[in-house]
């Protein structure tokens, strides 16, 4: 197995927003539920299922994106958690 | 030559939460029932296969039926256990392990979506820590990058929900009885947009048998067998887009679905066209949308012209999930697929336990698809 680096810029291929809380394992970031966006994004050789830190309003499918990290959820230790996801190229 | 297998008894007990009864009770009513149907003894079956993905090993119904050393088999193979179940069955009948067989499916699981652990599915935690392993998810996902590529408008999601409640209402075997607009069903809670609460099935309680036989003896059970001309199961193969996939292919539009189908129908010797009442795993709308044309029943993109003009209707050319499907019956998984054939056989027989299709259809599809990529198929024909 051969690591490769993917782009870190692509365009959503789909997505949805989690309306409801995940029973755990889910691990929520805030102790109220909050609904967050999903998708998959295309880079190109191959689609890539990530957070989307994008509002509902703006999320299409084309939308173009670029990586970065949000906070998943704070450990028992109390460190925040970071995961990848996708933010809008457009501010 | 193969003996040609027969469905010639059909039992249920009726699906919904079913608070104050056990997986083992209801499948008992159900093999009871269908061995009624049969006018066969328990101690006649020489044959059994049974599944249950959360309620129990099904072989433990000797227990209740009685202890006559029947070979019985178990299946557990998720969304597609009933369909696998009655290959199994059918094919020791093909065989000659025995002339005539019970296959059983029943199953009870908690209330909300069923959640699964990562390290089941070959997934490092913190795929579902960070909250991207829902099914719910991925039929979403699945249905919006659909209804894009072949311009089918979300209403038309709505459409086929209101389609399982008016025929779900119709069944007294059904769980959801009640019928809903297609605005009702648009505004209500968005679970997963653009799929909202009553676009998707939950899961419940159920219990399906069926008794089979071979040949001959089909005939002098029932007055009007059903033959399963054909059944198939196949797993998923690279490039289809499946639940739980942290990737996927840059093309992921194969299925399984699209090989079980296919192979149904080719062994069957019938078109999809020849089909007159079809059940489609229907988890949620857009599954039923995709499944109509991944089974080749109709083209791509052509959905939304069939549901506006009526045609999925019980009336229609290509009556759907007549019995409200699993959006009106929800899913227990382990009877789920038995829950399909059952209503097939009796719409086939005539005597379909709610809306009857008219006009005396001849030939009849089931198909099932679950995690982690797997679809098994029907053909059944009188």
């Amino acid at each position: 197995m051969v690591a490769e680096a993917l782009p870190e810029h692509g365009t959503v291929w789909t997505w949805t927003v989690q309306g409801y809380a995940p029973k755990p394992p889910f691990r929520m970031p805030d102790a109220e539920f909050r609904p967050y966006a999903l998708g998959y994004v295309d880079l190109g050789d191959v689609l890539v299922e990530s957070r989307l830190d994008v509002a509902p309003d703006r999320l299409r499918i084309g939308l173009p994106v670029r990586l970065t990290t949000i906070p998943a959820y704070r450990d028992e230790a109390g460190n925040d958690v970071h995961t990848f996801a996708f933010i809008a190229e457009m501010p | 030559m193969s003996a040609e297998v027969y469905v010639v008894g059909a039992g249920i007990h009726p699906f919904g939460r079913n608070e104050d009864v056990d997986g083992y009770t209801m499948a008992e009513r159900a093999c009871r029932d269908a061995l009624a149907d049969a006018g066969l003894d328990w101690t006649a079956v020489g044959y059994a296969v049974g599944g249950s993905n959360d309620a129990g090993k099904p072989d433990n119904l000797v227990g209740r039926l009685g202890l006559t050393g029947v070979p019985f088999v178990n299946v557990r193979n998720g969304c597609a256990t009933g369909g696998v179940a009655l290959l199994t069955a059918a094919n020791a009948l093909r065989v000659g392990e025995a002339d005539t067989a019970l296959v059983v499916g029943f199953d009870k699981h908690e209330r909300g979506a069923f959640s699964r652990s990562a390290a089941s599915y070959g997934l490092a935690d913190w795929y579902a820590e960070t909250g991207l392993m829902m099914t719910t998810q991925y039929f979403a996902m699945k249905t919006r990058r659909y209804l894009h590529e072949h311009g089918i408008s979300e209403r038309s999601l709505a459409a086929v929900a209101a389609r399982a409640f008016r025929n779900g209402a119709r069944n007294p075997v059904a769980w959801r009885r009640t019928e809903l607009s297609e605005e009702d069903i648009m505004a209500a809670a968005p679970v997963n947009a653009p799929l909202t609460k009553y676009m998707f099935c939950s899961p419940a309680a159920g219990a399906v048998a069926l008794v089979l036989a071979t040949g001959e003896r089909a005939h002098d059970l029932c007055e009007r067998p059903v033959r399963l001309a054909a059944l198939s199961m196949r797993s998923r193969r690279f490039g289809s887009f499946e639940v739980f996939s942290p990737w996927l292919s840059p093309k992921p539009y194969h299925s399984p679905s699209i090989d079980a189908a296919a192979a149904a129908f080719a062994r069957a010797g019938v078109r999809p066209s020849d089909v007159g009442v079809a059940q489609l795993q229907d988890t949620d709308s857009g599954s039923e949308i995709i499944h109509l044309a991944e089974t080749g029943l109709c083209a791509h993109g052509e959905q939304e012209a069939l549901l506006r003009k009526g045609a999925t209707e019980v009336d229609g050319i290509l009556p759907v999930n007549t019995d409200g499907g699993c959006l009106a019956n929800g899913e227990p998984v382990g009877a789920s697929g038995l829950r399909q054939v059952h209503e097939i056989v009796r719409q086939l027989q005539g005597r379909a336990p709610g809306a009857q299709v008219p006009g005396a259809p001849r030939v009849g599809f089931t198909h099932v698809y679950g995690a982690p990529g797997i679809s098994a198929c029907a053909v059944l024909t009188v």
